[in-house]
């Protein structure tokens, strides 16, 4: 008894009694940034050369083709390669099973592209065009169930091997894309021989799988091959998980963890590009929800790195004296980013016209402190957050930097406010207006994910916020899938979300051409028109990056004037890697950290120099 | 006792019938899609460059894939002119083809219960790799539970209105009103942690990269016994707290009947008027709680296997209804009835072994 009162006041003393010294971070606030290594091994770190990654799900499967999920494309990175590699530090597309990035023709629809020597599967048959040709007609077999690629691959015309170069082959495009320069190449490459040994796919070309007439179902030999294919052994038995990268899956322990090995002799034992490197023997992924057993995980050691733990864990552990003995952690941007949806379609839902007009946006948007919200949410990190202006992210290259951030302006938006014949006339401290003879208080509701906390605290002070001009919040929480519901039907007044995005140039259309408010798809606020669809539409089909950009700046700066959202900050992500290790690298880009580059100190101590070069 | 067993499962029979078809009516008549799920992965941040998300044709694709473009289920009167109308019940639907299969699958009848929307992996397969866990804590939780608590329980119920009885009571009512939750997180603190004492990892049933090939079937029961010291613990102290005052208040009552006063006049001992006489009649109400325990035993705790990061049945289910897996959650219901009238057909059965007064012919009248 008297030892368990002991352990009570001893766990009080604990979460009272903190280091109240702020944590020295490194700042981080590129797209990539190599942090400096540690001189020696600390007595009590491990000698072993296994990195233990924390994750919070199991991948939804490991299949070649079929799946979609975080942790997958995480664990695929080193379990299998593509054409083109993510240089996650330059934010481009560069060679990786091809000697060179592919050359376009003038009209962009014709990709030429010529295999490296070199790459070899487990079994040491070497990877051929015939791989190649068996990728494309795998993923687009419309018996594969790989739906959420198969969008990409669907303009895809043909693929065709040089006469005179086997290593040579061109790919044809049905039309313009910007993703066309780098989509087909960011695929895993697949193994015929290992997937199809009855050279089944052969008898099919890629036209008759392009052609809609086409009864895939009615050939029985295809059927066959791609039940095998699809079959739940491919995503999850190690026997069957094929792939050209470096690491190899040993076991998966479902809900537990999932180990990976190195390969012996692999193809790309000296190469020095770091996306090939593979210096731990042994990497283990971990799955750990719950944010107290995490900080325990971490005060253990028993994690080397992350970029899953919660903000409120991130800065427990960061007022940890052992923790930080072990441990760099740092906040490093990202490209996604959080925004407040404002409905100015809402007819069709039947609900108030509240945001229908820009200038109403605007006040909106010129009265929420960004400033605010990232306190609350990254607390002492939140200076290094990024305020959103339009919807491109401020860290990459076609973002239009002439645009100003909206800063809180109450006179402004009060102004704009009456401009737009929102008045008090009851003085009941909330405006209205009267709309088709009807008198409308401007109240609205602010659907909310019920997810995080955090959520329901930035609903909250966006709610205070707008109480200042008048406008009365009521704020909703919700579950994810009621959410999207509510923005799919355009059923909301004002919603707070946030997307994910990459490094690459975007395809606007997702969310901003308005065929994609019509048909409920992700444009939820109802912007645009035909003016700002054909801009949308010309920015897809433009293969030349400069005038792509400055179009692309083009409709940054429609979205800006239009505040079809309030725009508010890019997600930081926070990272964090055990000191045992060097060449630790944190970039913007998913996955946020690579594992394979990470080098125990104890067997290859090199010191990096602060530019990022080793001597 | 055939004739009663047979009657019972026929009266069950229909029942799960009704159970999984509502199910299946809830879970189809709840907001969203599980195709949403599948085009936008596991991830709470949509993709914002992701064209399959609006692709209405990809979106078609895979609710013909899934069935999900099929009528849940449906039935017709005939348009014979009687009193009442031949029903007439249509096949081409998705609770037909769960039950019966289709040209791509085969349906529950034929032992195949379909495959996950969201993992393809089969669900029997989800099922057999996580259940286990999800028993084996109900179970052991409920073992200890029983050992400490019918002892503890007598031992009470024999020293009525004492001064370690109020202690005992008011402990047992603070350890029941606690919950679960903050008891896992105040034991790991306490166990788990390098600045109080580590004794005990603080998360999962096994070390992070499973056990060596040549390991014993020693080494390996002891190297995952400390994973599973913590949770069991938690998992029995709620039950243990119920359990004990259970046992208290019942034998409480029954010190007081009649035959006891009887059996002391005529002046048998305690412990065999305790053992004999008291607690054989005590054990109807555990039996009762016991037989409920399946259901959640199959049901798992979410917050629990959270916290400990166990991969039992709690998760599966809780992800499953949240991302609409049909296949799955309508096979977990169907297994949790099952389960549950196993539990209700061995507790009628130890009724009779506890209590000789009842009998199978009188339950079936």
């Amino acid at each position: 008894m008297k030892k368990i009162l002991t352990g009570i006041l001893a766990i009080i003393c604990l979460t009272h009694c903190k280091d109240k010294k702020e944590s020295a971070l490194t700042p981080i606030s590129g797209i990539s940034s190599r942090i400096e290594d540690e001189r020696e091994m600390h007595a009590d770190w491990s000698n072993e050369n296994t990195v233990i990654v924390h994750s919070i799900s199991d991948p939804d499967n490991l299949h070649p083709t079929n799946g979609n999920s975080a942790p997958r494309s995480e664990i695929m990175l080193l379990t299998q390669r593509s054409i083109l590699y993510t240089d996650f530090e330059n934010q481009s597309m560069i060679a990786g099973l091809v000697k060179t990035s592919p050359v376009a023709s003038a009209d962009g629809l014709t990709y030429i592209y010529q295999l490296k020597p070199g790459p070899e599967w487990d079994d040491k048959t070497p990877f051929t065009f015939e791989d190649v040709l068996f990728t494309a007609k795998a993923y687009l077999c419309p018996l594969v169930n790989d739906p959420a690629v198969k969008t990409y691959w669907r303009n895809l015309k043909n693929i065709i091997q040089d006469e005179n170069d086997k290593n040579k082959f061109q790919v044809i495009m049905k039309a313009r894309n910007i993703q066309n320069q780098y989509w087909f190449g960011s695929f895993p490459v697949l193994q015929r021989k290992f997937h199809d040994p009855g050279n089944i796919l052969a008898n099919y070309s890629l036209e008759q799988f392009n052609d809609t007439s086409f009864r895939a179902e009615n050939e029985k030999e295809l059927s066959d091959w791609a039940n095998e294919f699809n079959s739940d052994k491919n995503g999850r038995d190690p026997k069957y998980l094929n792939g050209l990268g470096m690491y190899k899956v040993e076991r998966w322990e479902s809900g537990q963890f999932i180990t990976l090995l190195k390969k012996k002799n692999h193809w790309t034992e000296n190469s020095l590009d770091y996306h090939e490197h593979s210096f731990p023997e042994k990497i283990i992924y971990k799955i750990n929800k719950d944010d107290n057993s995490q900080q325990l995980e971490f005060k253990n050691q028993n994690f080397d790195v992350t970029n899953n733990i919660s903000m409120s864990g991130f800065l427990a552990l960061n007022e940890n004296a052992t923790f930080k003995n072990n441990y760099s952690s740092f906040v490093s941007p990202t490209y996604n980013y959080t925004y407040i949806g404002l409905n100015q379609r809402p007819k069709q839902a039947n609900r108030n016209p509240l945001f229908t007009d820009k200038n109403t946006r605007r006040a909106i948007a010129l009265s929420i402190s960004i400033e605010k919200i990232t306190k609350l949410i990254y607390a002492q990190y939140s200076s290094q957050c990024r305020q959103m202006i339009a919807n491109v992210s401020p860290l990459k290259k076609e973002f239009n930097s002439e645009l100003q951030p909206l800063k809180v302006d109450l006179k402004q938006a009060a102004k704009l406010l009456k401009d737009s014949k929102w008045t008090d006339s009851d003085n009941d401290g909330i405006l209205d207006r009267v709309i088709d003879g009807r008198k409308i208080n401007f109240e609205a509701d602010l659907n909310y994910l019920n997810t995080s906390p955090d959520w329901r605290d930035m609903a909250l002070l966006i709610s205070e916020e707008l109480k200042q001009i008048g406008v009365k919040i009521n704020p909703v929480p919700m579950e994810l899938k009621l959410f999207i519901e509510r923005a799919r039907s355009h059923n909301f007044d004002m919603m707070l979300g946030s997307w994910a995005a990459g490094s690459f140039s975007e395809d606007f259309t997702q969310l901003w051409h308005t065929s994609n408010w019509s048909n409920h798809g992700s444009n939820y606020s109802g912007f645009g028109n035909y003016l700002s669809d054909a801009l949308i539409d010309s920015i897809r089909t433009e293969i030349n990056m400069t005038k792509r950009d400055s179009l692309s700046k083009e409709l940054q700066k429609i979205i800006y004037e239009d505040q079809p959202y309030v725009f508010l900050y890019t997600s930081m992500r926070r990272n964090i890697i055990h000191k045992r290790f060097a060449n630790r690298m944190i970039f913007a880009d998913r996955p946020g950290t690579l594992i394979n580059p990470l080098r125990l100190l104890s067997i290859n101590p090199v010191i990096t120099l602060q530019n990022g070069t080793t001597p | 006792m055939q004739k009663y067993l047979l009657r019972r499962i026929l009266i069950f029979i229909p029942g799960l019938f009704i159970l999984v078809l509502l199910s299946f009516f809830l879970l189809k008549n709840a907001p969203g899609d599980p195709v949403d799920q599948i085009l936008a992965g596991q991830h709470p941040e949509m993709n914002s460059s992701s064209p399959s998300e609006n692709d209405n044709k990809v979106r078609t694709e895979i609710e013909h894939r899934l069935g999900l473009d099929l009528p849940v289920f449906y039935f017709t009167f005939s348009d014979k002119h009687s009193i009442i109308p031949p029903v007439e019940f249509h096949y081409h639907n998705q609770f037909s083809k769960w039950l019966f299969g289709d040209d791509r699958s085969r349906g529950i009848f034929s032992g195949n219960f379909g495959n996950s929307y969201l993992t393809n992996e089969p669900v029997i397969n989800i099922i057999q790799s996580k259940v286990g866990w999800s028993l084996f804590f109900t179970f052991i939780s409920i073992f200890f539970a029983y050992l400490i608590s019918i002892p503890l329980g007598l031992k009470l119920a024999l020293i009525p209105g004492s001064k370690k009885d109020r202690f005992y009571t008011l402990l047992f009512t603070v350890l029941f009103s606690i919950p679960a939750f903050w008891v896992a997180m105040f034991l790991m603190f306490l166990f788990c942690n390098p600045e109080m004492m580590n004794l005990f990892p603080s998360s999962g049933v096994m070390p992070a990269g499973g056990f060596d090939s040549g390991s014993s079937a020693t080494e390996i029961f002891f190297s995952t016994l400390p994973y599973l010291i913590i949770p069991t613990i938690t998992y029995t102290y709620s039950s243990f707290a119920f359990l004990t005052g259970n046992v208290k208040s019942t034998i409480g009552d029954i010190l007081k009947q009649d035959y006891i006063r009887t059996a002391r006049a005529k002046g048998l001992n305690e412990k065999r008027i305790l053992y004999k006489h008291a607690l054989p009649n005590a054990l109807l109400p555990l039996i009762t709680i016991f037989s409920h325990v399946f259901p959640y035993a199959i049901g798992g705790s979410v917050v629990l296997e959270t916290i400990f990061n166990i991969p039992g049945m709690g998760l599966t289910i809780f992800q499953s209804i949240s991302s609409q897996d049909y296949p799955v959650v309508i096979t977990i219901f169907l297994f949790t009835g099952i389960i549950t009238m196993l539990g209700f057909l061995l507790s009628d059965i130890l009724y009779a072994v506890a209590d000789p007064r009842i009998s199978f012919q009188n339950k079936m009248k």
